[in-house]
Parts: structure tokens; sequence; C-alpha cells
């Protein structure tokens, strides 16, 4: 079960309006337009399924609106989970012909929804920033992101880490057409990595709770002007959680869509 | 018999201030419409940097789209530019803000040609 919280907590914080499939990203939503996402993550060793419900909103050119609906099927229950609702914020943005850098910083809070097996049960804060370079056929994302969670009563869920590395590269078409703005075809690599606090219950921490794990994942994306169909494999090249637990493999499969 | 009269000549009075109103309305409906027959449109071309995937080239045709006046836009990723066709009373400073809310940055505007 621990597992499945830890997989839970990835599976949250891997939002993305652009290009990334399973990281945060710098690009932003237009102001008054929105995005809408629905992506399925499937971890068969974990038995979960959490089919996450997004819309990011452009409050601004450089400030996005993001709330996030998971949820979540797990050996014989399931439910809404834990809610969380973050602003990101452009810093630096410098823009040239086919190319653009992007750093921003993102916070918000996670609500929990206080179902029994599925909920985290403690409020949660989260601040972190992301990094976007792309240019032409190329695109790195890289993001790092703190998780610190409020005590409830007598639980207090372990504070995280989360990091992810995410490279893209456009093989078709090669090269872009001269007019419009046809689809094209992503290659996506990307490392996703998560360290996790010892969760406590009376102060006492947890044996079989928190750790660490990274995945080495690969995919496939199909780009056009209005929606992004995508998927996503993950492999576990790091499996250290603490206690009798592991990972497995876990897949991804996402639509994007502009809506407003 | 007289009051009667008066009100049947009221009567007739309020019809013709009707009737000169309503073809005041025409009249001026009419000037409307010969004036949008009549408008040029003009197609621009703005360059907007940062542009590099369809997605992000959709934002900004949309965002461009809500400026009233804009008839049609074309985004063209490869020369980081969108074509646009505009009345041409809409101010080119709307072309640049509707590109910097898209989140990119606006450059040049080129006017390509003026037509009726």
């Amino acid at each position: 079960m621990r597992a499945v919280s830890l997989l839970f907590f990835a599976v949250f914080t891997q939002i993305s309006w652009a290009m990334p499939i399973a990281t945060e990203v710098a690009l932003p939503v237009a102001r008054d337009q929105g995005v809408v996402r629905i992506k399925s993550t499937v971890n068969s060793q974990a038995q979960k399924t959490i089919n996450l419900f997004a819309l990011a909103y452009g409050l601004h050119a450089d400030t996005t609106l993001i709330v996030m609906l998971p949820y979540v099927h797990s050996s014989g229950t399931s439910g809404l989970s834990d809610v969380p609702i973050l602003l990101r914020q452009t810093l630096i943005k410098s823009d040239e012909h086919l190319r653009t850098l992007r750093l921003a910083v993102l916070g918000g809070i996670e609500i929990p929804t206080w179902h029994d097996s599925i909920s985290q049960k403690n409020v949660g804060l989260k601040a972190g920033s992301v990094f976007t370079l792309q240019s032409d056929r190329h695109e790195v994302d890289a993001d790092l992101i703190y998780s610190h969670k409020f005590p409830s009563a007598d639980f207090n869920k372990g504070n995280a880490f989360i990091y992810d590395l995410a490279y893209q590269f456009r093989f078709y078409p090669w090269n872009l057409v001269e007019e419009g703005a046809s689809s094209q075809w992503n290659l996506d690599f990307e490392l996703n990595g998560t360290y996790e606090e010892r969760d406590k219950v009376d102060s006492v921490e947890q044996v079989s709770t928190g750790g660490q794990h990274l995945y080495l994942s690969s995919g496939i994306q199909w780009v056009t002007t209005s929606l992004v169909l995508e998927g996503l494999y993950q492999i576990p090249i790091v499996n250290q959680l603490n206690g009798d637990r592991s990972f497995g493999h876990q897949f991804i499969v996402s639509f994007r869509s502009l809506v407003f | 018999m007289e009051p009667d009269s008066e009100k049947a000549c009221d009567k007739m009075s309020c019809l013709r201030d009707w009737e000169v109103k309503v073809k005041k309305v025409f009249s001026i409906f009419l000037l409307f419409m010969a004036i949008e027959a009549f408008a040029a449109d003009k197609t621009i071309t703005v360059q907007v940097k940062g542009l590099s995937c369809p997605i992000c080239a959709g934002a900004v045709e949309k965002q461009i789209k809500k400026i009233p006046g804009v008839k049609s836009v074309k985004i063209h990723l490869s020369q980081g530019r969108a074509t646009v066709v505009a009345d041409e009373t809409v101010p080119n400073e709307k072309f640049i803000e509707a590109v910097t809310e898209a989140g990119f940055t606006p450059g040049d505007i080129e006017k390509v040609e003026s037509s009726k």
C-alpha cells in the first residue's frame, strides 16, 4: 500500500501542458485559454490505475492556474484522490525564431479528499521550478518540486522531492513545411524521480514507507494545432523503497486539447 | 366632431412621424451595410518569436482570432509568422497584444496588401 501511495504521489505532480509527457513544463497557456488533459497511468505491479482530469487556465500570459482531479482505481477500491491546485508563473522568457527558453516557478496546495484508502489525508504544499529550452526539433525540460505535508491529528505523510528531466526530438516532419503548421511526431525520453521521507504515525516513523525511485521513460506523441495524443512506457531503474516494496513498469496514455 | 377630427389628425401625424423614424433607421442600417461592404481589408504578417510546435501555433491563432475585425489567421511555423486578414481599422497594436497574451514575443509587423 505504501508503494501505491508513492506511485500516487509521482503521478500527481506529473502534469504537463506542452511537450514532455510525464513532467511539468514552462511553456505557458495563453491568457483566457485553457488546456484540458485526460491522462491514464497504469501500474500493473501496484494494480492501480490513476485517471487524471486536469485543467490549466491562462490567467495571464505568464500565469497559469492548474486544477487536477485524480480518480483512482486500486484493488477493490476507487475514488477521487487529493486535489492539487497550482499556480505557475513564468519568470524568465527568451524567444527567438524557432527557439524559446523559459524558467518558471510554481506553487500551490493539495487538498485531501479524506477517502479511506486513497487520500493521503494531509494538506500539502508544493513549490518548485521548471525549465524549458526548445529549439526547432529539440526540446529539453527539467523540473524540481518540493512537497510538504502538514500533519493531521496522528498522521504525517512524508515530505518529498520530485524531479524530472526530459528530452524530445521531432522526427516527422524532418523539416518544417514552408506554409502553415502541420502536425508532427516526437520521440520522448525522460527520467522521472521521487524521493520521499518516511510517514509518521503518532510521531513514530513507519518502516515500510518512503524511499526513492527513478523511472527511465520513453514515449511518442502526435501533436497538432489543437490536440496532443501521447503514450509513455516507464521502467524503474532505481528502486530503493523502504521495506519490502518495489515499483513495477508503468504505462501512461494521455490526451490534451486546447479549449476556450 | 371637431375633437374627433383632431384626434384623427393626431393619428395621421403620429403615423407620419413613425414613417420618418423608420426611414431614418433603415437609412442608417443601409449606410452601415454600405460601409461594411466597401470597408477595406488589410493583410499583414506578424512575426512570432519562440514558436516551435503546432499546438503553440494553434494557441496564437486562437488569440489573434479573438480580435474583433479579424477575418482569418494562418500561422507559418517554419517562418515564425502569422498572416492575418483583418479590417483596415484594426490597429496593429492589437496583434502585438494578442501575441504577447498568447505567451510569445511579437516582432515586426508588415503590411502585405489592402483590398476592398
